[in-house]
């Protein structure tokens, strides 16, 4: 090797191992600096959850300003000059290399310049690389470690609100309190086990409702919306189960009568439909005898005549079946009583998938109920913090944006500890929950906002708390004399929602309850009615 | 191995060490000073001592002389002293068959080590009259112009306290110059040696190691050593960066300097960096020479402006500022 080779392969040897060393240095650095983003949001995040979206933006964001700052750091290459100047700085050489180094790139015949790389060359063998740049490792990854664990550990602490990104989890925007989970859970397999039996998608309706809710989609006053809305797509088409029972009943009462259908009647009566479709089935392949078939007829013929909403056509396959025991043609009477058995079938079907559909929309019906009293508490504890923050307006109006509040902190939602979207956002006038006023506000604890909220009264209790209150009376000879007497302290408001009481009517007696039975245009008549009677009954 | 070019340097180190080391028999301390004496002789080039009397700047001179076994002379310079008395004048004279001819009678010019004592005691004409002595080692009287012999050295002397009665050099003289080394007192260990030297019946004796062939042969090898263009641009960039108001100027050299040093400086830079190369053992020239041998290469050619001259600015310190604050080439 040439004393040239052995000089520039020194360079380049230390010009890798600088690189590399650099690399090292400037990628701790660096990462050491940028993970205090990601531990800084966790940290927030402990106190306000982020969302899933949020979080992946952040984090994405990070880590390609981390990796773009690394590569910023590690662009450029130095030249084989500043090498070696580097090295006779570092070896104190005196400029021996980088002297040679130039007298390489700019060769003269010299003996002085051969001499002086030969010499050069002699140094530059001499020279321990690994002494000279040894490889390290930079004390700033060891903070970098650190803060990885550090990140780590803080998806693990233990706290109800606390996500686990490492899982991909991240504080969804509403969270159903576990009764209303269950409630949900229910009205689902409800549906599903409906939806077996009708065609419709319901089910995904809800699913996706309670997703869209989750999201951050939709807000709570939506979702409460939706929620009816699907409820009154439940009611629609409802039978009237009362009126088909009672028609059932009667029904079987007739055909009771007929002996050969006696079997049929009984399931009937018993509701049990099924049973009650192979009965007639089997009545119609046996042989009747004609005062047999007679009864029959007559029966069948009785009972044909029940009418009741939703039996129409069972009345009518029961009249084609008499029809047909008339005519005394006994394959259109088998061929009559197997579309009864049918009907039956398909009736049975109904009801049950009615019921199903009853039960699911009881259960939204609680769900609605669960968040129209959260979305009152919220707006209660609003208007509670609003007041309070009355006094605080004047020092808190540079406040603009609503922040997310810390889960469990301000006004949180009774019986739902823990949900981190709970916390109503306060959005107050000087940042914290009690200096609240009337912006921020939603679900959204991004503190985005959501669209505006119904406005409630403050929130009222049924079991009033009476006190006594020192009244002035006036006694007879008008000198004032303290009266002792029990008044409400305070108007208040059941916090059990009536709307959370069973109900034991039918849809159709709902409908009824409902209708608008008296017609605008007569109201004015009838009360003139009245008073003209009431006016009689004066003197 | 060794090489020729190993021997020649280990030669020129050995030459320059014994010649200081004879002079410093004489001189106690002051190994700068001597070895930057040297490095002119070296160098072709010509000394500045300045220091105040007593200092034993004479002393240096001639023990110097006496080493390098050369033609000496010595030049008092006064105010009354002309330039014929130092270059030499036409006299006439009887030739043998009794005509009258002029004929050169040389002045104490004409020597290969000339002591220019006290320089700045005669007047500007008479100092001009050394000029084309130091610069083109030659000397013109009347239509003729006489060769001097090599080598030629100057080494002159200036006492900067006394005013009275001084005549600045002039800048075009000052440039001349080679180096200005300044003789300062020396320490107690030093005056010790040299009360014990001088206060005794014995004198110490120098010989004489270095001869004018010697000299002119050490000059060659050191113009032969090479210099890096990075290195070479690194003495130019601090040359250019005592001019004020230019590019690459100084803020010192901005606001006290009134002229920057000339190229001369840079030559003189990079011819004593060689030889403090060879000094040290090396054949090429590092920025560690340039930085040493800058201040006295550059002291003399920075001239102060009235704001320098008023707050009786040190050149040395601009000079230094410069080197502290000029990044090294890579």
């Amino acid at each position: 090797m040439s004393d040239r080779e052995l000089i520039i392969g020194l360079l380049k040897r230390v010009e890798q191992r600088r690189r590399a060393n650099r690399f090292l240095k400037s990628s701790a650095a660096a990462l050491t600096l940028s993970l205090l983003i990601p531990v800084s949001f966790k940290l927030v995040d402990l106190i306000t959850p982020f969302r899933g979206r949020t979080v992946g933006i952040v984090l994405a964001v990070w880590a390609a300003a981390s990796i773009g700052f690394i590569l910023w750091k590690l662009r450029g290459r130095e030249s084989l000059a500043e090498v070696a100047a580097r090295v006779d700085h570092r070896a104190d050489l005196h400029d021996q290399i980088k002297t040679a180094y130039w007298f390489i790139q700019n060769p003269s015949h010299s003996e002085w310049v051969d001499a002086q790389l030969r010499r050069a060359a002699r140094n530059a063998g001499s020279i321990d690389l690994d002494r000279l740049y040894p490889r390290f490792i930079p004390k700033s990854s060891y903070l970098a470690v650190a803060l990885v664990f550090l990140l780590g550990a803080l998806n693990f602490v233990p706290l109800p609100w606390n996500h686990n990104w490492l899982y991909l989890q991240a504080a969804p925007a509403f969270s159903f309190s576990d009764a209303e989970k269950s409630l949900l859970r229910q009205a689902e397999a409800l549906l599903k086990k409906a939806e077996a039996l009708e065609n419709s998608s319901l089910a995904a309706k809800v699913e996706d409702v309670v997703n869209k809710l989750q999201e951050g989609e939709i807000s709570m006053a939506d979702a409460i919306r939706q929620l009816d809305q699907l409820q009154q797509e439940l009611e629609e088409g409802n039978l009237d189960v009362a009126s088909i029972n009672q028609g059932l009943d009667e029904i079987a009462d007739d055909l009771g009568q007929a002996r050969p259908l006696e079997s049929a009647a009984e399931a009937m009566a018993r509701h049990d439909l099924k049973e009650a479709a192979d009965e007639i089935q089997r009545a119609g392949q046996r042989k009747l005898s004609d005062a047999e078939a007679k009864e029959v007829r007559d029966k069948l013929q009785q009972a044909a005549e029940n009418g009741r909403p939703g039996l129409q056509e069972l009345s009518k396959d029961l009249q084609d079946a008499a029809d047909a025991l008339g005519r005394e043609d006994e394959q259109s009477f088998q061929a009559a009583l197997q579309k009864t058995a049918q009907e039956l079938d398909k009736l049975s079907q109904k009801m049950q998938s009615q019921q199903l559909k009853n039960e699911a929309s009881q259960r939204l019906q609680d769900v609605e109920n669960s968040l129209q009293q959260r979305q009152q508490q919220q707006q209660n504890a609003r208007d509670a913090n609003g007041q309070k923050g009355q006094g605080q307006k004047k020092d808190g109006q540079a406040a603009g944006q609503g922040q997310p509040q810390a889960p469990g902190g301000g006004a949180q939602q009774q019986g739902q500890a823990g949900a981190p979207e709970e916390g109503v956002e306060a959005g107050a006038p000087g940042g914290d929950a009690e200096g609240g006023g009337d912006s921020g506000g939603g679900q959204y604890p991004s503190g985005t906002g959501g669209p505006p909220q119904p406005l409630y009264g403050q929130a009222t209790k049924l079991d009033v708390q009476l006190e006594q209150e020192k009244l002035l009376g006036e006694s007879a000879d008008g000198a004032p004399k303290p009266d002792k007497t029990e008044e409400a302290s305070k108007q208040e408001r059941s916090k059990l929602d009536y709307r959370n009481v069973p109900s034991d009517l039918t849809p159709g007696q709902k409908e009824l309850l409902n209708q608008d039975r008296l017609p605008w245009e007569h109201r004015q008549l009838i009360k003139q009615y009245f008073e003209e009677i009431r006016r009689q009954q004066k003197p | 191995m060794s090489t020729a070019i190993d021997q020649q340097v280990e030669g020129f180190q050995t030459l320059f060490a014994a010649a200081k080391k004879e002079v410093a028999k004489v001189i106690v301390g002051y190994s700068d000073i001597i070895e930057g004496v040297i490095m002119s002789l070296l160098a072709d080039g010509h000394v500045l001592l300045e220091g105040v009397p007593g200092l034993g700047k004479t002393r240096l001179v001639s023990t110097l002389a006496d080493v390098v076994h050369l033609k000496f002379s010595r030049i008092q310079f006064t105010p009354d002293l002309m330039p014929a008395d130092i270059t030499g004048t036409n006299v006439v004279q009887e030739s043998e068959h009794g005509e009258k001819v002029l004929e050169f009678q040389p002045g104490p010019i004409f020597a290969n080590v000339v002591l220019a004592d006290e320089v700045n005691r005669a007047t500007p004409k008479t100092q001009s009259a050394l000029l084309e002595a130091m610069e083109e080692h030659s000397v013109t009287v009347g239509k003729r112009t006489y060769k001097l012999e090599a080598p030629f050295f100057v080494l002159a002397t200036q006492n900067p306290l006394e005013m009275e009665g001084t005549y600045p050099l002039p800048e075009a003289q000052l440039d001349r110059f080679f180096m200005k080394l300044k003789v300062d007192y020396p320490s107690a260990d030093g005056l010790n040696v040299i009360l014990s030297r001088t206060t005794q019946l014995e004198t110490p004796k120098v010989s004489r190691v270095l001869s004018g062939p010697q000299i002119l042969e050490m000059r060659k090898t050191v113009r032969a050593v090479p210099i890096a263009r990075p290195i070479q641009e690194y003495a130019i960039r601090i040359m250019m960066a005592t001019h004020p108001n230019t590019a690459l100027a100084h803020a010192l050299s901005n606001r006290y300097a009134r002229c920057g040093a000339s190229p001369r400086a840079a030559q003189a830079m990079v011819i004593g960096g060689k030889i403090r190369a060879l000094l040290n053992n090396r054949v090429y020239v590092s920025c560690d020479d340039i930085r040493a041998v800058a201040p006295a290469a550059l002291r003399h050619r920075v001239l102060l402006n009235f704001e320098g001259e008023a707050e009786r600015v040190d050149t040395d310190s601009i000079i230094q500022s410069i080197l502290e604050t000029l990044p090294e080439p890579t």
